[in-house]
């Protein structure tokens, strides 16, 4: 994923902050972020739906408080926050999607290639079954290094947590991954 | 994937580092297209009546507020009040120049011209209103009386 730079972010809240200009600015940070914070919700929730809707409270929400971001972090880990802390409300209210959201997921693996590839599918199949039974703390650690490819301290911002903390849950969520994968196949 | 995360992954699990990662999750066709229009839309739809009213202009927020009879007499009554409290302060200062410019005039100088206008004066208001004027007049010497009287 393309990584965005500082002046982007600086040129949006200019935007943002001149009340003539700050539905345009609105757009622009949009435009920016929307594919990451939706493929990081995602992630988290499952489905297409669920993620939709996520993105568009956490959109709504950032619309509301934009005006009170005092910039102690950067534009990029203050909406990735608000994403993973949506995410994580929407799951505790919706628990029993879980699952559902999992053999989603599942079924576009299984049904992405021909029986040449159906071994690896069966395997990441398998990485997302062991992805989704993880603690939440890990399972949004391995999200962040695995998937979207954060450093430790992208992620120690957006999460709150220590680098050291951070890399400690990373290898335990690993391990546990490879455990499950060599225990189910 | 970023070498420096390929070589963590590695050191932490060689078995892991094999796999291929799950594919991108699909998303409808367009979905990203049309996102921020449709979010606008809802944002304006979700504002509060107060917040869509403070981007009306502020000439046609006072507009339809003088198109209420109850908020337009008030308002005309105040403003008639104004012009008369105008008018009062404007009379009262007249008035204090006046008054002013008449304390200036030598005293000899106003009595000689009430001599003259004496005419002009009704006799009642000389010993009414001007009780202090009529008391700094001389006392006439009974030597002035004429014996006639």
């Amino acid at each position: 994923m393309a990584e965005v730079k500082f002046s982007e972010d600086h040129e949006i809240l200019r935007l943002l902050r001149n009340q003539d200009t700050s539905d345009k600015g609105f757009r622009l940070l949009m435009g920016t972020y929307k594919e990451r914070l939706y493929y990081h919700i995602r992630q988290m929730v499952g489905n297409h739906e669920d993620a939709d809707d996520v993105l568009q409270n956490v959109f709504i929400k950032v619309y509301r408080n934009v005006q009170n971001f005092q910039e102690k972090s950067s534009l990029f880990t203050w909406l990735y926050r608000i994403a993973t802390n949506e995410a994580l409300n929407f799951l505790n209210s919706n628990k029993t999607k879980q699952t559902v959201a999992l053999d989603e997921v599942a079924f576009n693996i299984t049904n992405n290639g021909s029986e040449e590839f159906q071994d690896e599918n069966e395997i990441q199949m398998k990485l997302l079954q062991a992805v989704n039974i993880l603690p939440d703390k890990q399972k949004q650690v391995f999200n962040l290094r695995y998937n979207e490819e954060m450093s430790y301290e992208e992620i120690s911002q957006i999460l709150e947590t220590s680098v050291g903390a951070l890399k400690a849950s990373y290898h335990h969520a690993v391990k546990k991954i490879e455990s499950y994968i060599k225990g189910t196949i | 994937m970023k070498k420096e995360i390929k070589d963590e992954l590695k050191e932490i699990s060689s078995f892991l580092s094999e796999i291929q990662k799950p594919p991108v999750p699909k998303v409808p066709e367009q979905y990203f297209e049309g996102f921020e229009a449709r979010m606008m839309r809802r944002i304006e739809s979700e504002k509060s009546p107060s917040e869509q009213r403070s981007k009306e202009s502020w000439f046609s927020t006072i507009f339809t507020y003088f198109t209420k009879p109850a908020i337009a007499l008030s308002f005309g009554v105040l403003a008639l009040l104004l012009i008369m409290t105008k008018y009062i302060s404007t009379d009262t200062a007249t008035r204090d120049i006046y008054a002013d410019e008449l304390a200036q005039v030598d005293k000899q100088e106003l009595l000689s011209y009430i001599d003259s206008h004496i005419d002009q004066y009704d006799t009642e208001i000389l010993l009414d209103d001007n009780t202090d004027l009529i008391e700094n007049f001389d006392t006439p010497y009974p030597d002035d009386i004429p014996d006639t009287l």
